[in-house]
């Protein structure tokens, strides 16, 4: 019986040994190398990506962001994090949140005291999948950990000390994302704008080139280099309605000497559709200049800023003793002539319901032809570094300042790039002339989505950026409040020294 | 043959594997299994207190039966294209000793008790270190211990009723990779391994039966409730790997500490019913049905001190077997045995993965028994032959964690059990 017992107990080994399974063919799954990239995509960037509008990071504003408008459009906005923050929104001034739109009026919505506690997916065990920072710039993206250096977005996205200090860079590089869209650099020049054309604030293009490669090298790490990368290039800063709001109201004054076009005296007034136009104030042939810092070196734009000191204030109106001396010295009036003339003047400016004040537009909220050149170059030069280094990589990349362009010379399904007192229905643009709105972000996600679907076998579907129409309907546009330009203004304007 | 049966007891408290559909196993003698488990209208010996309690009630004297099933198997997967790449990864060998040892006794001519220690549910899964899904599971192993007094009844020469309390003690041991990161679409780089590891407080639990038996023909009916494990306090402990990603595994070290964990674990109520015919006073069959309530394993819920709790979603579904065993007894003392099984998988395709990778699965059994009087042995084997199954559908993977790719499993049993009369 042993002999037996022990017979079956090494044939049943033997056959154990020999029954074993085999490797089954492999499953095909209905998808391909590029719909796979679209599994996990973040994002890294500024504001733009952020969603950040109307001067505030806020959830229903960040429920618009492109990532997220794209992450609805694959099905996966309910797994698409992002550092959600509660009403009333954080801005970049301390304590005040973003901007609404009531009764035709910009306005602040609401002050709150400690920006972490609105952070409502705070406890997020892993990085945002929107790792967009309002105000990083490409050497932020690169080396900035948390908001010591005064941005407090950075302590709100990054969340560190928690996540052991890692940057924007490495959070995006520990998520293992198979698709990683990238829009950064605007920042590099856009502050210089935003200051009124302060160009000590632009980026070295030395510096940008080595930061950048630095930055798309990293990127391409991922996964061992199995990482989908899609590039946004920097759209024209000047081409924003915070800068070109008051274009309209450029004149040239021969009368006065002045043969190059200068911001003049000009009125608000709502047209028929609700918009405001800026209407420069012809007073009996000529124009009087506004008063600007810069008048000398030929100021192209003035800032949105302005429009709420000029209108409560009468910031940039000439008083009679300007108007007089300038009649003397640049018309060649005589001294009781231009006296007179001048209290006329400002009579008619009065009952036009302007102030003239005699104080001039400081430098900051003015940008001057030269300015602009240097900041167009800055632009440009950056997109040639950006081309370059894609072009090399192979990496797909989104004009986005052609789709700027394209706003502002023709609009873009309906949508302009004007400032929301001008055009409240079609603009394209949020509160703070800077930021995209909702239909703004679909524009962005739709010319993303384009270069998702060049893949032959990628078919996302295209937004409906119309259904965002509307967004400021309400009584008819009227002003940007003192207050609430009091707000924009610290957000971008930095003192010029 | 002393010293063999001194070996089954040695290894007896290293039980469990996945056998049965889900992580049912039904193998708690070499006689009862060798027939395919189809026993449940049979009382041949003291296995009948785990088969069918009522059957005590047909067994005279004192018996003690005891025995061990050793088990091994293997599960090849290759992953799904694209997304795993073809991959090809296998279980680690791994040998298995569940028991079913068993004391009865009949105290008059129409009342008999006994008490069974068996394993009837665990699995165990472990895959090497380097296997992709164990962010999923890389180790998973449930053992169970069912302590079941039990009575019986003879209400007529033909009939009796039979059933007792079920005292059941587990434990449980679970091993994932850790991605602090893991979330929708990525699962973020590894940095580490979690262990889980803890045993239960006692559920308790019961079993109904009866056996109506004539001279050639029977049947048999068993009930077996569910039972509920609690773990409180298991150990969660975390290593990490210092060449992983520094930022992740900085992160990790810095949010991921050693801590306690609860849970749970519901083994499942099943119902056996059956008949048993002698064809001939030398041949015998039977066929049974059996039937799992596995809907109430729904989910396996970690629930941790610090850290977020982790749900793994089960969503069993209940599930039918078919058993069917003949028998044949050549000589007084030689028995010969053989069985099929048909048993069908409660996994439901989104929970079929490295934690489990069940199938439906067709068993062969065959063995013998030799009789030397007072003592029985009893040896056998069975082939668990597990059908081939993916988690892709019509191309379209449905794993809920995205660990798509099909799986492959066989499994090998070798049933040895001792029987002693010990009083007539």
């Amino acid at each position: 019986m042993k002999k037996i017992i022990t017979s079956i107990v090494i044939t049943g080994l033997l056959i154990s040994i020999a029954c074993t399974p085999k490797y089954p063919d492999a499953p095909q799954l209905n998808i391909t190398q590029n719909q796979l990239a679209l599994s996990k995509i973040v994002y890294i960037g500024n504001s733009l990506t952020a969603g950040f509008q109307s001067a505030g990071l806020v959830k229903d504003f960040q429920e618009h962001s492109y990532p997220y408008l794209i992450a609805k459009q694959l099905g996966k906005a309910d797994v698409f994090e992002q550092p959600l923050i509660a009403e009333p929104g954080i801005s970049s001034t301390p304590g005040v949140g973003a901007l609404d739109f009531v009764n035709g009026q910009i306005v602040p919505r609401g002050t709150y005291t400690n920006p972490l506690a609105l952070l409502l997916n705070a406890t997020l065990p892993r990085p945002y999948d929107n790792l967009g920072v309002p105000g990083a710039d490409l050497n932020d993206a690169l080396n900035t950990v948390d908001g010591t250096g005064g941005n407090p977005f950075f302590d709100l996205v990054l969340r560190n000390p928690n996540f052991a200090g890692m940057t924007q860079l490495e959070q995006v590089v520990s998520s293992l994302p198979s698709l990683v869209v990238v829009w950064v650099g605007n920042n590099d020049v856009l502050g210089s704008a935003l200051a009124g054309g302060d160009l000590t604030q632009i980026t070295p293009a030395g510096d940008f080139q080595t930061k950048y490669a630095t930055l798309l090298t990293e990127l391409g790490k991922i996964r061992d280099g199995n990482v989908g990368i899609i590039i946004l290039n920097i759209p024209n800063v000047t081409d924003i309605p915070y800068v070109n709001v008051l274009d309209n109201i450029l004149r040239t004054i021969p009368l006065l000497g002045i043969n190059n076009p200068v911001p003049v005296v000009f009125k608000t007034e709502a047209n028929a559709v609700g918009g405001v136009d800026f209407v420069p104030v012809d007073f009996g042939g000529f124009y009087l200049p506004l008063l600007t810092d810069e008048f000398t070196s030929g100021v192209s734009h003035v800032l949105v800023p302005t429009l709420s000191e000029y209108q409560s204030n009468g910031l940039g109106v000439p008083d009679s003793a300007i108007i007089a001396a300038t009649l003397i010295t640049q018309a060649g009036f005589d001294t009781a002539t231009a006296a007179g003339t001048a209290q006329q003047l400002v009579a008619g400016m009065i009952q036009a319901g302007l102030t003239p004040s005699g104080n001039s537009i400081p430098g900051n909220l003015t940008i001057t032809a030269a300015e602009e050149a240097a900041i167009g170059s800055a632009v440009s030069g950056f997109n040639q570094i950006i081309s370059g280094i894609a072009g090399v990589a192979g990496i797909p990349t989104v004009n986005a300042n052609q789709l700027l362009s394209d706003l502002n010379s023709n609009g873009i399904g309906g949508y302009t790039g004007k400032f929301i007192l001008s055009d409240p229905v079609n603009t394209a643009f949020s509160l703070d002339g800077v930021h995209p709105n909702n239909g703004g972000n679909a524009i962005v996600a739709n010319a993303i989505i384009d270069v998702m679907n060049s893949f032959p076998d990628i078919q996302i579907p295209k937004i409906d950026a119309g259904q965002y129409k509307g967004q400021y309907v309400g009584k008819p546009a009227a002003k940007i409040s003192l207050e609430a330009a009091t707000l924009v203004k610290p957000l971008f304007v930095k003192e010029k020294n | 043959m002393h010293k063999l049966v001194t070996g089954f007891f040695i290894c007896t408290l290293s039980a469990g594997m996945l056998i049965g559909g889900g992580f049912n196993l039904y193998e708690f003698g070499a006689r009862s299994s060798t027939l395919g488990g189809a026993v449940v209208a049979q009382a041949y010996d003291a296995s009948t207190i785990f088969y069918n309690p009522s059957g005590l009630a047909f067994l005279p004297g004192t018996n003690f039966y005891g025995g061990v099933t050793l088990i091994t198997s293997t599960a090849k997967y290759t992953g799904a294209q694209p997304t795993w790449g073809g991959a090809e990864h296998e279980t680690e060998s791994q040998w298995f000793s569940p028991i079913g040892i068993y004391l009865s006794h009949q105290f008059s001519g129409r009342f008999s008790a006994g008490i069974g220690v068996t394993n009837p549910f665990g699995l165990g899964v472990k895959w090497a270190d380097d296997f992709p899904g164990d962010y999923i599971s890389r180790k998973s192993q449930i053992i169970s211990y069912y302590f079941s007094p039990v009575f019986a009844f003879k209400i007529t020469p033909e009939l009796s009723i039979g059933g007792g309390p079920d005292f059941v003690y587990s434990s449980v041991d679970l091993i994932q990779g850790l991605y602090p990161f893991k979330g929708p679409g990525s699962t973020g780089p590894e940095v580490g391994s979690a262990e889980l590891e803890g045993g239960s407080g006692v559920g308790v639990g019961f079993s109904a039966s009866a056996m109506y038996k004539t001279e050639r023909a029977a049947i048999g009916f068993l009930y077996r409730h569910k039972v509920t494990n609690k773990y409180d306090n298991g150990d969660a402990t975390f290593t990490y790997d210092e060449n992983a990603d520094p930022n992740a595994l900085a992160f990790a070290k810095q949010n991921i500490t050693d801590q306690k964990v609860n849970t749970e674990v519901t083994f499942p109520n099943f119902l056996s019913i059956g008949a048993h015919y002698l064809l001939t006073p030398q041949f015998g069959v039977e066929v049974d049905v059996m039937w799992f309530r596995w809907e109430v394993v729904n989910e396996l819920a970690l629930d941790f001190e610090t850290l977020p709790t982790t749900v793994l979603n089960l969503d069993y579904e209940n599930s039918w077997q078919v058993r069917v065993g003949a028998h044949y007894e050549a000589t007084e003392k030689l028995s010969f045995r053989a069985g099929y099984i048909y048993d069908q998988t409660p996994q439901p395709l989104k929970s079929m993965g490295p934690l489990l990778p069940d199938a439906k699965r067709n068993d062969f059994t065959a063995g013998i028994g030799y009789n030397f009087g007072r003592v029985q042995v009893d040896a056998g084997y069975m082939l668990v032959n597990f059908l081939e199954r993916s988690t892709v559908e019509d191309g379209v993977g449905k794993n809920e964690n995205n660990f798509d790719g099909a799986y492959d499993t066989d499994a090998n049993l070798i049933f040895l059990s001792l029987g002693i009369n010990l009083k007539k």
